[in-house]
Parts: structure tokens; sequence; C-alpha cells
């Protein structure tokens, strides 16, 4: 039950004035949250994935180096559980390290494309007016470029590597939670809160940081998942187009992307192990947006 | 189908409302609000209770009960009887034939009660297709004539108008229009002019007791103004932490209440002979919380005149004639207001 | 760092000049944003002309639409009036340079209506109290921690609560934390609005005997802004009733209710609920709505819905006129006779 139906029903003063056992500091989504089955069991995939993916090298030794020709398709069997690809990496072993590559693509785009949304927007909707107006139709002007052609045409003029993949899928992504962020500091900037540290001479990029953004957090958050799940797709996409990182190194997408060339010849398991792994990984970050939009009782067109 | 002669029928034989023993309580994450405990009352045709308290009391939670409008994670409790028919306990379908047809609302927000989407004319006439089957026509006739009787000038012109074109007064004249087209016999008004003008809420009052007179309906005016309370009931019902505290006809309970909340909070309230920036009296701490559910008398931690016995168990009613209150140490009657206690 | 003075304030307290005064003020809202509406633009104050005294409280009564919140918001610096001129303790505002006024504001600070919306739900009681003065400067962390707890328990607040967060608390207490961050800064002057129609009866008298305590201690003014009629007959010491952006009567608390001149006055009084059943409810002799503020009746604004409105009210705008020592009111026919001079006549 999220905040909303316990707040709809009774006041703090009908509950005597304490919430119901929580600490100082607004938990009372967390509770939400840890209530929500399917959320939380999003959440395990998410961590499980990420452990998988960073921790699971140290345990299970394999060079992802070195290619090894005369390995190449072998079958799943003992001492290549997932059998190997076409030029010998154990397939297991590349899971985990396009796992890496994957993750920390989407983590770092995701994070690149909130705090510049989130900068962006509450800016704009506070500030309102001609400025907000300005920076709103460069939002929707940069909206209208189909994100793939320009994702597409970055991926061309920069080398590849992690850093860029971050900062071309972030710089992508970021009009959403501008939007977002926008649309809520448009309702916060009226909150009497806001117009007290106004009377109090607070100046304007503190009252944007301590008072809007602040109290945007929820969406902020929810948005931010569904983030990370866009990230993952879009880098497998592009991945697929052949726009990846150079081999050694690898993701998720590159790795569905190679092994298709192979699905006549029947070796499952160079598509099926990363295609699952991406399919559970979105769906988990969704699971948790989810569940963080209703912790959060926030409707579902935000976030 | 006439809006304006009262039902017709034979006058009913006892109250049109009998509450008994209500219990409602609110299930949280990890507790439980005993919002309304053991609460009795009766409403008959023609007369308007007045329940009130402050916020917390529960005075809305038994309103929400009473039109069947508890949320899911309400337990209740006890009996409440409408024209003789049990309302407790039945299923969502048939209180669904209820709401409306038998008993009106209506409620605080009228900006929030009325669909914006929807014409006035429609949302007046709805609850009479919807409960008696009336025809498209027919209905708006009825809502004309209904909003007529609620006071709102040019009414046919209204019917076609949407409820943002409407000002905060005639938005709840037509909300209490659409209450009452079923000519239900029960109206529960939960702060039906909080949140008005003070000029258009003594209009909606004097439309209630315009009502009253002509549609013979039982009314429950639930509200915290006490001002409200005295001059549009013939009853009052005062509520503290979920309980009944006193009962009985208002000009009696307002001229010598018996319940030291009540007199305590007779004498909080500001009136124009309030002295003016004289120190004003204040009820010491504040209410109860609802989770806990303490013996005793849930007033005593902020009485004056609370003893060992107050907080041993709930006090039983006295009563003198049709007034009755829960309190062991009633208000002598020789003094009716409290000692005055300075703030802080 | 002491803050820079308004330009001659101890003259201006010395020669009786007023705290806060508003001369002819008008506030237009249009239609805003890119894309100019065509919406005609709403009038919220019109020509409004009031002093608020040092250690007096000035009150402000109407209803919706009235323009009080506005007027609200001009004197405490969050608008500009469109036309005419704020000035505190004698010096305009608006030949202040942005720096000038920013300090001046400190002396003007507002306290908020609802008690669930003025504090910001993430921010801990004390760190809501410490805002102003970390946003004025000039006092290190200590001092501020110090002079936080000294307001909490001046508004009687446990300085144990001071880690709390606003979701923990009441309606009574919340509207003490708006109190003591007013207080924060030394203000002369509080803009009171609605500070205490949120909250239930029994905690009113709480939040208003602490008001006038405050008062008393630290010779401040407040302005206070109310629909509530009782609540402002029993703070104020000089009120004005105001209809659709203009002032209809102002006078003392006492002589106002006993022998009100306006109409609108008149009806605010017998529209209060009195909690005395013995007292039959009066009919109130106003009818219809309030005319939308984009489009006011012409010459006097009330004249839609008064009683006694002829064919004068609708051509000529009544002026004020004096009815006492300090009671003033705009009608072509008032319900007392007006005083003996009519030359006290102030621009509306």
């Amino acid at each position: 039950m999220s905040i909303e139906n316990v707040s709809a029903v009774l006041s703090a003063d009908e509950r005597g004035g304490r919430p119901e056992g929580e600490a100082a500091g607004g938990r009372l989504w967390l509770q939400a949250f840890a209530g929500n089955r399917l959320a939380v069991a999003g959440l395990a995939v998410v961590i499980a994935l990420t452990l998988f993916s960073f921790v699971g090298p140290l345990l299970y030794h394999t060079d992802q180096i070195h290619t090894r020709l005369s390995m190449e398709t072998l079958r799943p069997g003992p001492g290549h559980p997932l059998g190997t690809d076409n030029v010998g990496y154990d397939q297991l072993g590349r899971l985990m390290v396009g796992g890496q590559t994957t993750l920390e693509v989407a983590f770092g785009a995701a994070a690149v494309a909130v705090i510049l949304g989130v900068l962006w927007g509450s800016a704009a909707g506070y500030l309102g007016g001609l400025v907000d107006g300005l920076m709103m139709r460069i939002v929707d002007a940069l909206l209208a470029i189909p994100a793939i052609l320009l994702l597409l045409f970055l991926a061309t003029v920069f080398r590849p590597s992690v850093l860029m993949l971050i900062i071309v899928v972030g710089l992508t992504a970021w009009l959403v939670p501008a939007r977002l962020v926008r649309g809520e500091a448009l309702s916060l900037r009226s909150r009497e809160y806001v117009l007290a540290a106004k009377t109090m001479g607070v100046r304007t990029p503190t009252i944007i940081f301590r008072h809007i953004v602040t109290n945007s957090i929820g969406t902020i958050l929810v948005n931010a998942t569904f983030q990370v799940a866009d990230a993952i797709l879009v880098v497998a996409a592009l991945s697929f187009l052949g726009l990846g990182i150079a081999p050694p190194a690898t993701n998720w997408g590159a790795m569905l992307s190679d092994g298709l060339n192979y699905t006549f010849s029947g070796y499952w398991w160079l598509t099926y192990p990363p295609g699952i792994a991406i399919v559970l990984t979105v769906v988990a970050f969704n699971l948790v947006g989810d569940g963080l939009r209703d912790a959060f009782g926030l409707d579902a067109r935000r976030g | 189908m006439s809006a304006r002669a009262p039902a017709a029928g034979a006058a009913p034989a006892g109250p049109v409302l009998e509450v008994t023993g209500l219990d409602v309580d609110i299930r949280l994450r990890r507790s439980v609000v005993h919002a309304v405990q053991g609460v009795s009352l009766q409403v008959a045709a023609g007369e308007t209770v007045g329940i009130v308290g402050e916020s917390g009391c529960g005075k809305s939670t038994l309103g929400l009960a009473l039109a069947g409008l508890l949320p899911e994670n309400a337990v209740t409790r006890g009996s409440i009887r409408l024209g003789g028919r049990e309302l407790a306990g039945l299923a969502e379908r048939e209180l669904r034939g209820v709401r409306g047809a038998e008993v009106g609302i209506v409620f605080q927000d009228p900006m929030t009660s009325l669909n914006p989407t929807q014409r006035i004319g429609d949302q007046v006439g709805e609850t009479l297709r919807l409960q008696r089957g009336a025809s498209k026509a027919a209905a708006r006739e009825a809502a004309a004539e209904m909003l007529d009787l609620v006071g709102l000038p040019r009414p046919r012109e209204q019917l076609d108008r949407f409820p943002h074109e409407l000002s905060g007064g005639m938005r709840q004249r037509a909300v209490i229009a659409a209450a009452l087209i079923c000519q239900p016999r029960l109206l529960v008004a939960d702060e039906p002019t909080t949140a008005l003008d003070v000029t258009t809420q003594a209009q909606i009052l004097e439309l209630f007791d315009r009502l009253r007179q002509t549609l013979g309906m039982a009314t429950l005016l639930i509200t915290h103004d006490m001002g409200v309370v005295a001059g549009h009931t013939d009853r009052v019902f005062v509520m503290y932490a979920g309980r009944e505290a006193e009962t009985g006809g208002t000009a009696e309970v307002f001229d010598a209440p018996q319940h030291r909340y009540t007199a305590a909070l007779l004498e909080s309230i500001l009136r124009m002979e309030t002295q003016r920036k004289s120190a004003l009296y204040t009820i010491p701490g504040r209410p109860p919380d609802l989770t806990a559910a303490p013996a005793g008398c849930p007033f005593a931690p902020r009485c004056t005149a609370a003893t060992s016995e107050c907080r041993g168990e709930f006090p039983p009613a006295a009563a003198d004639g049709a007034h009755s209150w829960h309190c062991y140490h009633p208000v002598p009657a020789a003094d009716s207001s409290p000692e005055v206690t300075e703030a802080r | 760092m002491t803050a820079p003075a308004v330009p001659g304030a101890a003259a201006a307290a010395a020669a009786g000049v007023p705290l806060l005064s508003l001369s002819g003020v008008t506030k237009i809202y249009r239609g805003g944003g890119l894309l100019a509406r065509a919406a005609a633009p709403v009038q919220a104050l019109s020509g409004i002309s009031l002093h608020a005294g040092a250690g007096a409280t000035l009150g402000i009564v109407g209803e919706s639409g009235c323009g009080k919140s506005t007027l609200g918001r001009i004197a405490v610096g969050l608008e500009k009036p469109t036309e005419g001129e704020v000035t505190l303790r004698g010096a305009s505002l608006a030949a202040m340079s942005r720096a000038e006024r920013r300090i001046a504001r400190y002396a003007v600070q507002m306290m908020f209506q609802d008690p669930y919306a003025a504090l910001n739900p993430r921010m801990s009681l004390a760190r809501i109290i410490e805002e102003p003065l970390r946003a004025k400067g000039g006092m290190p962390r200590d001092q501020r921690r110090a002079r936080v707890r000294q307001l909490a328990e001046e508004v009687g607040l446990a300085a144990g609560q001071l880690d709390r967060y606003p979701r923990e608390l009441s309606g009574g207490q919340r509207q003490r934390v708006g109190l003591a961050r007013a207080l924060a800064t030394s203000p002369a002057l509080i803009v009171a609005d609605e500070p205490v129609s949120a909250l239930d009866v029994s905690v009113r008298s709480q939040i208003l005997n602490l008001m006038t305590e405050l008062q008393a201690e630290h010779q401040l003014s407040y302005l206070m802004v109310s629909h509530d009629l009782t609540v402002i007959h029993y703070f104020a010491d000089h009120i004005a009733v105001m209809y659709l952006g203009k002032v209809v009567e102002s006078g003392p608390p006492a002589e106002l209710f006993r022998a009100p001149a306006h109409h609108y006055t008149r009806a605010l009084i017998d529209a209060v609920p009195q909690p005395a059943p013995g007292r039959v409810a009066q009919a109130s002799a106003i009818r219809g709505e309030l005319p939308s503020a984009s489009a006011p009746p012409s010459g006097c604004r009330f004249r839609t819905r008064c009683p006694a409105a002829t064919s004068l009210c609708a051509e000529q705008e009544p002026p004020l006129r004096d009815f006492g020592p300090g009671h003033q009111a705009a009608c072509h026919f008032p319900l007392t006779e007006p005083a003996a001079s009519t030359l006290g006549m102030e621009s509306t």
C-alpha cells in the first residue's frame, strides 16, 4: 500500500502525530517497496547479475584476451559450461566480461542522463517564463531528432570506448528526465515552503537544489532505473549495428549480434545466454522502477 | 417526477438512521487505527444531527462508514440500519443500490466532487438514471427542477454547463442537487461549507434548512465548526478520539455542556464577544494517538478534572432526558465554563 | 556584520512613520508565457493604500478573490506591484538597489497558511528554522544553532524535537515551526497569511496566544490576512475590509463591528456562524455570486450583490469617506452617517 492510501485515510493528527514506527528521515517508501514482491525480486536479479559480472571472473577464470581458434564453437560441456564462441573464448566468461561493460555503460549513461536532465529541467521549471520556454524548446528540438540516427552519427564520429559510449548514450537520453523534472519543478515552485525560502532571501540555485530537486527525488529515482534499462537496450542495438567497442572487449549486445550469424548452425549457446541476460536485466530494472513508482505513489505517466 | 413533494408513503415508524455500537478499525502496515469506537446514534426524519469534533475525532470516518465508502483496509463492526434495513456488511453491489438512492452524500470540496469533463445536468441526473432507471429526458427534467430547488439561477441554462464555469457556491449547490435528486431518506454532509467563503457558507446553510423543511429527509451534518452546529442542527453529537463524548439537543448541550471536552471546546472558540487581545483559553496537550487504545476516558490526559477513575474504564453514559454524556466528572451545574488556563 | 538599516529607520520610527506603507498599489495579472493568451487581465488589487504601525496588528479581511493574499505577498516582497509604491520605514523599496532591497526585506517575514505545505518535508526542523539565518549570512554555525534552539524554546517546541521532520508533527506544532522560522531574522513585521485557518479550533487559541506573547516581547507588528472575521476582530488593532481588489471599509475593530458603514462589512458580520443556539441565524442580505476579477463591475464593485444599490452605484465609484477617527468606508448609501467633514478623502 502506497503512502497516498495511508494519508488519504488519516491525517498526521489522527495518527497522533507520529508515523507508524518509522525512523526520522522518510523511509516510508522503503517499507512500501520492500513489501512489493515483484520489485524486490527485480532488485535481487539486478544485484545477482551485477555480482555475476563483476565478482564472477574472480572465481571463474577464463582467458578473454587470446583467441584459440582450435577451440571454436564447442558445445557446452565439461570445462566450458556454456561452450565457446567462434574464436574460442569461453562463453560463460565472456558473458561475465560482457556484463561488466554492459552494466558500466548502462549505469554511466543513466547517471549522465539523469544529472544533465535534472540540472536542465529543474532550472527551466523553476525559472519559468522565457527562460523555461527557450530551454524546453531546445529539448523539443533535440527530441525531434531520431535517437538512433544521432547515436549512429556520434558513434561513427567518435572512436568507441566505454567512456564514449556512456557519453553518447547519456547525451541522447537526458531529454526525458529533463522534461519530467521540469514538470515537477513547475508544480513545486508555488509550494509554500518554496515561497518561504524566497522571502528569506535564499538564493535561486540553493532553492532549486534544496527545495525543488530534493522533493523530486521520487520521480528522479524512478526515471533513473528506467534509464538504465533503456541504456542497455540502446547499447545492445548499437553493438548489433556494429558500432560497439572493438574486441576483445565485448558486451551482451555484441555477443548477441555475433551469435546471430550462427543461428542456423544451431549454436544456441551463442545467442540465448546474452539474449536472456539482456531481457532479464531490462525486465528486472523495469520491475524495480515500477516498484519505486508505486512506493512513492506517483502516477503512471510520471517517471 | 416532481422533486418538490416529500417522499410519498407512510411516515417511518422509527428513526431513519439507527447506528448501534459501530466500530471502525483502519488496518495500516504495522498498526491498527481505532478510528471509531462504540458509536451509537439515531436520526429521525426531518431532523438534522450535527456530528462535531476536531481533526482525528473520527467524524469523517463515521460519515464514510454511513455512506458505505470506507477503504478496503477498514474493518467495521456493529450495526447501521437505514429505514430498518441493515447496511453494515453489505456487499459493494448492494451498497451501490443504497448510495444515491437512499443515502445522499455531499462532500467538502465541490471542485473535486464534480467530474470536470461532464456537464452539470448529466451529473445531477446520473443517479436518477442509474438508480431509478429514468430516461435521459426525464432525468434532465428532474435535474432542472432540482437545480431550481437548490437555488441556482436560470437552472435550464446551467444544465449544459461544465463545473469550471460555475463558482464554488454554485458548484456546491449542484452537488447538493445531485445528492438529493432521488429523494434519499438520509443526507450525509461532510464539511459541506468548509471550503466556501463565509457569505456563500451562510447561503448554503440556509439552503440546507430550507431543503430540510421541503423534502423532510434526515440529515447528518458533519463539521468542526461549532457555529454551524449551533445555528443549523436540532441535535448534536460530540466526538472525541473516535468515541461519543456527549449528545443531546443542540440548545441544551451548548447552554449546559456536561462533558469536560465539550465545555473546553466551547470555551476555546473565538467569538465576536471574546475580549480582544485577552489570553485565550486553551486545552492543554494534544489529541490522542488512535493506534493505541488506552483504557478509560480518552480525554483524561488533557482534562483538568481527571481522576484515577477516569483512567480506568471508559465512562458509561449518564443522561438527563435526551441529553447524555460519558464523563465521570461532568461540569457542575453552577458553573458551565471550565477554569481558564494560560497557554503553554 | 550589522545589516545596513533601512535608510532613515531610526528617524522614521521616532517621527511615527509607519513601518510598512502601501500607496496606491495596483496589481494586475496578465495571461503570461510565450504565447500570451487573449484572456482579460485580472485586477487583483486596485489602488490600495494601507499602513502598518510598529508593535500593532493590521488585519485584512475578505473572501476569495478580494486580493488579500496578493496584498500579503506584495508586502513581503514575493511580488512587485504593477503600480504604486511600497515603503519600509519611509524608504521606498523600488528605489533601492537589489542588494539593499534584499537586506531590507529581512525586516518583513512571512508566516504561511497551510502548515502541511509551509515546511519542506525533507528538511529537519532545525534546518528549516536555520534556513533564513544561513541565507542572510554573517553567523557562524554554532551561533546559528544556538539561535535555532532559542527560537524553538520561544515558540514552545522542545529542543529534542529539532531533529524531527514535519510529517511527525501536528498542525499546531508545524505552525510553531513556521513562526520560529519567521522570527529567525528578528523582523519588525510578520505577514501572517491565514495563520490559524487550517488548525483545529482548540489549537487556534494556542497559536494566537503565542503570537500575542511574541508581539509583546519583541515589539512585533503583524499584517494578518484572513477570511475569518472573528480571528481578525480578536487580533487586529486596525482592520481593512477588502472586496474584489479594493478596500471597502477600514477602521478600529470595535467601531467596525458595532456600527459598520459598508453593506459588505455588515453582510460579513451577519454571515459568521455564532456558537449560540438561541440566536436566530440572520438571513443573508446579499445575493448572487462574486463577479469575475477580470471584469469587475463598473462604479462600486459590490453593487451587483448589494441590497441598497442604485444606478448611481453603477456610474460612480464611491470615494472613501470618514466615519469617525480612523474609520473610513467607500459607499454612496452607507449604513451609518459619515463624519461631518468629508475632506478626508483618499484616492481609491
